[in-house]
This record gives C-alpha cells, sequence and structure tokens, in this order.
C-alpha cells in the first residue's frame, strides 16, 4: 500500500515538472543583449573588411552570434532606432538595430565619436547601389567617448 | 551660344531627374502572421532594405532572415532553425514590377494601387508572386504597402507532420516601408 502511494506521488511530481518546464519553455523570452556573452569583440572596419572580403564565409562565422565591435558612429537615424558604424570615407557600414530597451540612448549620441556596440549579427547586405551593411539586431551601446 | 546653354541646361535636367528616380529604405518593416486554434504566430523585420525606380517601376526588397523577431524565443528558435533553415538561407529576396507604374504620379501627393508582380526567393526556392500593394506619395517620400498571402509548400518550407493540423499552411504577409529619394 504504502510503495504504491510513493509511486503514484513519484509520477504525479514528475508530471507537474514537466508541465512547469513546458509551459516556462512555450513562454521563454529572448534573453537580452546585456545578458549575452560575446562571441567576438571586434573593431568596425575589421568586421567590415571580413565581409567585403568574402562574405559567405563571414556569414558562416558571424551570423547569429553576439558581436561587441567598436568604431566611429557615422550616422545616427533615430526615426528607425538605426545607429551606424563605420569610415565616413567608405560607403560600407555596420547597421545596428537599437534593441527596445535603450531605444531613447539614441538621439543623445554624437556622430564622430567612438562607441562600442553590442548586438546579434543577423546578416551582411551587399548593395553597390545603396552602400553594403554588415546588420546588427538588438543593439546596445556598451559605452561611448565624446572627443 | 544659346543651343550651347539649351543642351547644356536639358544635360543638367536629365541628371537631376536621374537622381530623384529611385527611393529607397533600409529601415523597412515585414510582418509576418498565422493564426490557427492552435497557434499565433507574430513576426517582425525592421531591417528590410528595399528600392523602387520610379522612372520603370521595377521594386526590389532583400530581407535577413534571421531578423524576423518573436515574442516567444521558441518560436524563434523553431523558425531559424527547422522552418526556413536560416543558416542555409539567410537571404530573402524579391524581384518584380510594378505593373502599372505609368498611373503613379510620384511628384504628386496621393494614395495609388500599385499592381506587383514579381519573383520571391525565400528559403531557396523562387516563386512568382502578385498582389496588389498601395503607393502614398507624401511630402517628397514614398510609402509602400502591401499584404498578400503566402503558401509555405511554394517555397518547401516544411511543417513537421506532429504539428501539420496546427500550424497553419499559409502565412499572412504585411509589407510596409517609407522610403526617400536616392541622392
Amino acid at each position: 500500500m504504502n510503495r504504491r502511494k510513493v509511486i503514484y506521488c513519484a509520477i504525479l511530481i514528475v508530471i507537474v515538472l514537466l508541465a512547469w518546464y513546458a509551459y516556462h519553455e512555450y513562454n521563454r523570452t529572448s534573453t537580452p543583449t546585456s545578458e549575452l556573452k560575446s562571441d567576438y569583440n571586434l573593431s568596425a572596419s575589421v568586421l567590415i573588411n571580413e565581409f567585403e572580403q568574402n562574405d559567405s564565409i563571414s556569414e558562416k562565422k558571424y551570423l547569429g552570434k553576439t558581436i561587441t565591435v567598436t568604431g566611429m558612429l557615422k550616422k545616427v537615424e533615430p526615426e528607425n532606432s538605426m545607429l551606424l558604424l563605420g569610415d565616413s570615407t567608405s560607403s560600407l557600414s555596420i547597421r545596428c538595430s537599437l534593441d527596445s530597451t535603450v531605444l531613447g540612448t539614441a538621439a543623445s549620441l554624437r556622430p564622430y565619436t567612438v562607441v562600442s556596440i553590442k548586438g546579434n549579427c543577423i546578416g551582411f547586405n551587399r548593395d553597390e547601389l545603396l552602400g553594403s551593411d554588415v546588420l546588427l539586431n538588438h543593439a546596445i551601446i556598451l559605452k561611448s567617448k565624446t572627443n | 551660344m544659346k543651343t550651347l546653354f539649351l543642351l547644356g541646361f536639358s544635360f543638367l535636367l536629365t541628371i537631376t531627374a536621374g537622381a530623384q528616380d529611385k527611393y529607397f529604405t533600409k529601415s523597412g518593416k515585414i510582418r509576418f502572421y498565422s493564426k490557427t486554434d492552435f497557434e499565433t504566430i507574430d513576426a517582425l523585420n525592421k531591417s528590410v532594405t528595399s528600392v523602387i525606380d520610379t522612372k520603370t517601376g521595377a521594386i526590389q526588397f532583400a530581407v535577413q532572415m534571421k531578423g524576423f523577431d518573436f515574442k516567444k524565443a521558441a518560436m524563434q528558435e523553431h523558425f531559424n532553425e527547422d522552418y526556413v533553415e536560416s543558416n542555409k538561407f539567410p537571404k530573402a529576396e524579391f524581384r518584380g514590377t510594378i505593373t502599372n507604374n505609368n498611373t503613379i504620379d510620384y511628384k504628386k501627393d496621393g494614395e495609388y494601387a500599385a499592381n506587383v508582380k514579381g519573383n520571391l526567393t525565400l528559403h531557396g526556392q523562387t516563386h512568382e508572386i502578385e498582389t496588389i500593394g498601395k503607393v502614398l506619395v507624401k511630402n517628397g517620400k514614398i510609402a509602400a504597402s502591401a499584404d498578400f498571402i503566402l503558401a509555405l509548400a511554394d517555397f518547401k518550407i516544411l511543417v513537421p507532420t506532429l504539428v501539420k493540423d496546427k500550424i497553419s499552411k499559409t502565412v499572412n504577409i504585411n509589407v510596409t516601408c517609407l522610403m526617400e529619394p536616392l541622392k
């Protein structure tokens, strides 16, 4: 009698744990960028160069990875929540789409300052007409230096 | 002298006219939405690149598949790993034309219907799509939008047998792009 009760209890506990896990997993939201560990830490020009030289190899390397990139802020587009890093004489940029948690901070940034951005690499858009971009998503600003 | 001046002036006109022909955005939005009794799938991509050549009606979109954001992380992971296989096929592209382009006056503010036809490449498959979109001309900018339906099977996007009846075979797509002249 006692053993059967124990077994029933154990099964019940397992079912509850499984249900809790399934519910938790189903409702899980993406880890915020601030809590993610960077897979790569490099300068904007190095990252841009890698993609420019060979986009398919670079895509395999960086796609879906968390990247911390440091470079010159080329342009701020507050209306699109976008920041552009790179050399202002080049048509290539790192285009960072700001995470919803830092939307307000874009307007305070000044071009031609050096910034460090952490974000998720979603790809490279090669475009001779518009200028090619390395694209980062859910970007947050780690630090910025004013000259 | 007069002919030289006229020639020079008309040459200048054509150059400036050419520069005004193309409109673009790199922050276009594409949302896809699919609803069944079992599940509602809703994802938004805010990094879409799009160009319209107002002279020819040629229109192009470039979409990074990993740029689609879902509220639920597990759904986003399934989307990328199992459905669209974004590591294998990181980009989707549309190349088409506004077939009634000559009925749209891009210099005059107003709302115009745009018949769009072209090829969509998604998950490595190319399929022709045709839809009616909207071009809203206002203050020198173009707001292009369209709503249409895609069938997953057309792009060999496979729904696992286990959830075959729970996940819809079609998705609703909404495109919204605010485009500025390319200088």
